[in-house]
């Protein structure tokens, strides 16, 4: 297991480094001079070289990423340009309201999923599976942000048992906060619970087909038992590495959904410093949730290589 | 005559025959085929089709129900829904295909390199496709529009970059296969030129793959270019777009559902229609990758 999680780790470091240049590099796409770009017309030139001072820009190019990379490292991501507020900070604080809503997204997604996709490998061929097949498809092809209008109409609007936006922290008031945070929960999870249904039926019917499972069924164990004792411990495997990576993917979605729903968070976080052009704070938050992805799929990896030993000594 | 060095290149016309038949021979193949084709032809005689110009304001007009002067309804500003979505499926449409072409070819470019010299190079080119794979799409799509600004061009070159990544790490796999082929050893021996030997033998055999993905990819990409416009970082008015048209309609929902309704439909059957189509053509050109979960926005 250490040799696996040395190799991990080793292809780990250079990715994460690559990726720490591309935020660095990202703010030399800015067509012209970044720092007049960033700041109002109206900043004297005190200012602008300040800000030049404090970007490094006035330094080689391999000598700015040096010393944007020390100062990263460090935690330290440079100061926002509207508000002065150190980027590090603002990210620690919206953090909360994002990882609350990938874990209800990933709650919801699991919750959907897997009953699914049992029930479509079980019942393969019959019309539980077709509806069951049919609802990922639906799921994959439904664009979030649609999902989100619909359910604000029916839900909010229409029934009105539902906020259709806003936000109270799950330490002030937990039922409210569950009333805020479950239509997001929903649009966000849809599509990996699609995703993972579908995983889900295909690897069950592929352990299903396995010979200890003909064998357990020779014994005469019932057919509830094959499954749950015997091949879903095994089928669940690849669909772990899968949510895993998918948790991942959820951050991206996170940015839509918390501007639509108004939720304190870094996606709404990324798109409120976009439009106000506040560079440093941008290429934060996108090193943050860039970041936070490679550890999670690091960490996914790491446990399929725990729960299936055949590929750590693969 | 026939070069005996080239032997394994497949046969354009009759492979191109033997896919659309297939494809539309099966049920999940040929209702989406025809959605597409439909919605293609109806994007592109936008100018013909649509009734009104879809910026030309009639406040008299604001939040007309759909009926008989207006299919589709009016929009806050009493614009025609029906011809917004029919410009706006054409400039979706348009982003969503060209930035999924600018994958393909820069992806395939950059996996035939790296899989053929493996080394040095192949070690960069793939550690930084490992490392644009890092970002959540929407999120480097951001990043990238956050610094060029917002428009349709950078929409789509953002889009693009995002999709490069998946190209290159499937044509290198695939690359790497083939180069230990007989027949490429064949063509080494005879003294054939690295290049020409990838032009005949790399590029006609990755090809099936490169397709399949291109088709799942545009489901991705029109997804992403709609979910930018929603957030107002693609396409800009007056032009519009299926994104910001859903957009739009969000403060009107209780009057006018179908603001919203138009153009968010169309965003679904299209995507449905594209990872339809992608999944029949899966099974008929690569059988192997049946089950392959594709993530979407």
């Amino acid at each position: 297991m250490l040799r696996y999680i040395g190799q991990r780790v080793a292809l780990f470091i250079p990715t994460t480094l690559l990726l720490l240049f591309l935020v660095f590099a990202l703010i030399y796409l800015i067509p012209g001079d970044p720092v007049e770009a960033m700041l109002a017309e109206q900043a004297g030139p005190e200012l602008i070289a300040r800000v030049r001072a404090d970007l490094g820009l006035d330094q080689p190019l391999h000598l700015q990423f040096v010393h944007w990379l020390g100062k990263a490292l460090r935690g330290n991501l440079g100061r926002s340009i509207r508000s002065e507020e150190p980027v590090g900070q603002a990210l620690a604080k919206r953090q909360p309201g994002t990882r609350e809503q990938a874990l209800l997204a990933t709650l919801v997604a699991v919750a959907i999923a897997l009953p699914a996709g049992v029930i479509s490998a079980v019942r393969r061929g019959q019309w539980a599976d077709s509806i069951s097949r049919i609802a990922a498809l639906l799921g994959l092809s439904f664009p979030s942000f649609f999902l989100a209008i619909v359910l604000i109409y029916v839900f909010a609007l229409g029934l009105r048992v539902l906020p259709p936006s806003g936000y109270r922290p799950f330490t002030e008031d937990p039922l409210q906060n569950l009333r805020f945070m479950i239509m997001p929960a929903v649009c966000l999870g849809m599509v990996m619970a699609a995703i993972l249904s579908r995983m889900t039926r295909s690897s069950l019917l592929e352990v299903l087909g396995e010979d200890y499972i003909r064998t357990a069924r020779a014994k005469g164990l019932s057919g509830r038992m094959v499954i749950y004792k015997h091949a879903l411990k095994n089928a669940l495997i690849p669909v772990v590495t899968i949510a895993g990576i998918q948790f991942g993917a959820l951050l991206g979605g996170t940015v839509i959904i918390e501007t639509i729903f108004a939720l304190p968070g870094i996606g709404r976080l990324l798109i409120d410093n976009i439009r106000a052009s506040d560079f440093p704070m941008v290429q934060g938050v996108v090193l943050f949730m860039a970041l936070a992805r490679l550890v999670i799929n690091l960490a996914t990896d790491l446990l399929y290589g725990w729960l299936d030993p055949r590929i750590r000594y693969g | 005559m026939v070069d005996p060095a080239w032997p394994a290149r497949p046969q354009p016309a009759s492979l191109r025959h033997s896919v659309v038949w297939r494809v539309g021979r099966s049920r999940t193949g040929l209702l989406p085929m025809l959605f597409l084709l439909v919605l293609l032809a109806a994007a592109l005689l936008a100018g013909v089709l649509a009734p009104y110009s879809p910026t030309r304001q009639s406040l008299f007009r604001a939040f007309e129900a759909p009926g008989r002067d207006h299919w589709v309804g009016t929009d806050d500003l009493g614009r025609d829904v029906f011809s917004r979505v029919l410009y706006g499926t054409r400039a979706s449409l348009r982003v969503a295909l060209l930035a999924t072409v600018f994958s393909a070819v820069a992806g395939t470019l950059l996996g035939l390199v790296s899989g053929w010299w493996t080394g040095t190079l192949d070690n960069v080119i793939m550690r930084l496709m490992d490392a644009l794979l890092a970002f959540p799409t929407i999120v480097l799509a951001l990043g990238i529009i956050a610094m060029l600004g917002p428009g349709m061009n950078n929409a789509m070159l953002a889009i693009g970059i995002v999709g490069t990544p998946v190209f290159a790490r499937l044509v290198r796999s695939q690359v790497l296969a083939l180069r230990e082929r007989p027949f490429v050893e064949a063509a080494r021996a005879l003294g054939r030129p690295e290049w020409g030997i990838i032009w005949h033998h790399g590029l006609p055999n990755t090809l099936p793959v490169i397709i399949v993905q291109t088709s799942l990819r545009l489901a991705e990409a029109v997804l992403v270019e709609s979910a930018l416009s929603f957030l107002g970082m693609g396409v800009q008015p007056p032009t519009p777009s299926l994104g910001m048209m859903l957009n739009d309609a969000r403060g009107f929902l209780t009057y006018a559902p179908w603001m919203a309704l138009a153009p968010g439909l169309t965003i679904f059957f299209t995507v449905l229609s594209i990872n339809l189509l992608g999944d029949t053509l899966r099974d008929v050109l690569d059988p192997r990758l049946r089950g392959e979960p594709q993530g979407t926005v």
